[in-house]
C-alpha cells in the first residue's frame, strides 16, 4: 500500500536535512564520492522500505547514520582488518605541515585506523552518543568511548605538536 | 562528580555532557578550559570533514526514491562515461583541458600545504611583473605575497603564489607558456575552489578555501 503524502513528505524532508551529512560520512569512512553517493542512495533506499515504522522524529538522524554505517560495513566489512588496542594512534599521524588549514586535519583524520575513525564522524557529523555509536556497530559503549576518547586525544596532541615523530617524518625527515 | 570522572565523560566529546559534567565545568576552571579545548578540537573536525557535496544529490535520491528504486551508478555507465568524457577531451581539447587545469591546481595545492606556512619576502614587484608578462594586472591591491616559487606542472612551469589576503590565503599558479586556448572552467573538491581561465599569454589558475574568494580575485585580473 503506498505510504501516505505526509509520510512522503517527512521522508522527502529527511532526505534534504541529511543527505549532506550522510555524503560527508560516507566520504570519509570510503574516501570514494562516487562509492559514497552510491551509499547515499542505497541508505535512503533502506530508510524508504522502512519509513512506516520510523515515527520517532528526534531518532531519524541516528537511524539513518546507522543504516549508513550498516550499508558501508556490508560492503567493506570484509576487508576491514580487527581493532587493534594496543595501536599507538600518534605515530600514525604525519606531522601537520600548517595546523590552521583543514586539509591537514583532514589528512590527520583519514590517517586513522577505521575503528577510530568511524566513532568519531558518527559523533560529530551524525551527532550520535556513544550509546547509540555502540548500538550501531554492536561493540560495547566502554569500548566506543575508549575509541572515540583516544581519537580525539590524537588529534589533539597533533594539532598541539605534542607527538612522537610520524612515520612521514621518520621516513623523510627535514 | 569529580575532575577525574569529567575528564573521562569529556574525554569521549563535549556533546551531550549529562548535567552533572556540565555543573562541574561551571564550578572548574580547569575542566572548563578542557571543555572549550574539546569543543575547538570539534568545530575544527567539522570544518575539515565538510566536503563539497556533489550537486543535486538530494534530488536524485529522491528521484530514485519516486522510481521505486535508487539510482545507482551501474558500472558500465561509469565505463561508458569514461570512454566518452576521453572521446570529448580529444574531440573538444579548450573544454576539459580548462577543467584539467583547475583540477590539476587543486592537486598541485594539496601536495604542497607548506605553501601557507612558509613566509617568503619576495620582491614587492614580482606579482606585478609576472602578471605583466602575461598581459594581466590586478585591478585593486589583494595581498602580501607571502610564498613564491616555481613549480613542474603538467602544462609546464608554473609560478606558484600564495597572497595572504584579509579572507585567507589564496593561491594563484601562472602559467605564461600554456599554449593551449583554454576555457573558463571552476571546481570545488575537499574544501578548496579552483577557478582556471585563460590570460592573453598563457593561462591562470586561482585556488582558494572559498569559491567567494576565487571569484573576487578573478574579478580583479585584468588587461594589462
Amino acid at each position: 500500500m503506498p505510504l501516505p503524502s505526509s509520510q512522503k513528505q517527512r521522508f522527502e524532508q529527511a532526505v534534504r536535512a541529511y543527505s549532506s551529512d550522510l555524503f560527508r560520512y560516507l566520504y570519509w569512512v570510503c574516501r570514494d564520492r562516487a562509492q559514497a553517493e552510491d551509499l547515499v542512495q542505497e541508505t535512503f533506499a533502506r530508510a524508504w522500505s522502512a519509513w512506516e515504522d520510523q515515527s520517532d522524529e528526534k531518532a531519524v538522524r541516528a537511524w539513518l547514520f546507522t543504516i549508513a554505517r550498516r550499508e558501508h560495513a556490508r560492503l567493506f566489512e570484509k576487508k576491514r582488518p580487527e581493532a587493534d588496542p594496543e595501536v599507538d594512534l600518534e605515530s600514525l599521524l604525519a606531522p601537520p605541515q600548517d595546523p590552521g588549514l583543514a586539509i591537514d586535519l583532514g589528512r590527520a583524520m583519514a590517517s586513522l585506523p577505521i575503528d577510530y575513525r568511524d566513532p568519531l564522524l558518527l559523533q560529530v557529523l551524525g551527532g550520535l552518543s556513544c550509546a547509540e555509536i555502540a548500538a550501531a556497530s554492536g561493540a560495547t559503549e566502554e569500548t566506543i568511548h575508549t575509541r572515540v576518547s583516544r581519537a580525539r586525544k590524537a588529534l589533539r596532541a597533533w594539532l598541539d605538536g605534542d607527538r612522537p615523530a610520524g612515520r612521514d617524518s621518520q621516513r623523510n625527515p627535514r | 562528580m569529580n575532575c577525574i570522572d569529567f575528564r573521562r565523560t569529556a574525554g569521549a566529546g563535549p556533546r551531550g555532557l549529562a548535567s552533572e559534567a556540565v555543573v562541574h565545568a561551571a564550578q572548574c576552571a580547569a575542566c572548563r578550559a578542557l571543555l572549550y579545548r574539546q569543543r575547538e578540537l570539534d568545530v575544527r573536525l567539522e570544518e575539515a570533514l565538510r566536503v563539497p557535496v556533489p550537486e543535486g544529490l538530494a534530488e536524485r535520491v529522491l528521484v530514485a526514491r519516486s522510481s521505486g528504486r535508487p539510482r545507482l551508478r551501474p558500472t558500465w555507465a561509469v565505463a561508458a562515461g569514461i570512454v566518452l568524457a576521453a572521446a570529448l577531451a580529444w574531440a573538444v581539447p579548450p573544454l576539459f583541458a580548462g577543467h584539467g587545469l583547475a583540477g590539476e591546481a587543486l592537486a598541485h595545492v594539496h601536495e604542497e600545504p607548506q605553501s601557507f606556512r612558509i613566509r617568503m619576502n619576495p620582491p614587492t614587484a614580482l606579482l606585478a611583473t609576472d602578471l605583466a608578462a602575461q598581459g594581466l594586472r590586478l585591478a585593486a591591491d589583494v595581498g602580501e605575497v607571502t610564498y613564491a616559487t616555481l613549480c613542474p606542472m603538467a602544462t609546464g612551469t608554473a609560478r606558484h603564489l600564495v597572497i595572504s589576503t584579509p579572507e585567507g590565503p589564496v593561491t594563484l599558479l601562472l602559467l605564461p607558456r600554456d599554449a593551449e586556448r583554454r576555457a573558463r572552467s571552476q571546481r570545488e573538491q575537499e574544501g578548496f575552489t579552483a577557478i582556471a581561465l585563460a590570460a592573453p599569454r598563457g593561462s591562470v589558475a586561482i585556488v582558494a578555501a572559498t569559491a567567494r574568494q576565487a571569484l573576487a580575485v578573478e574579478r580583479l585580473l585584468v588587461p594589462a
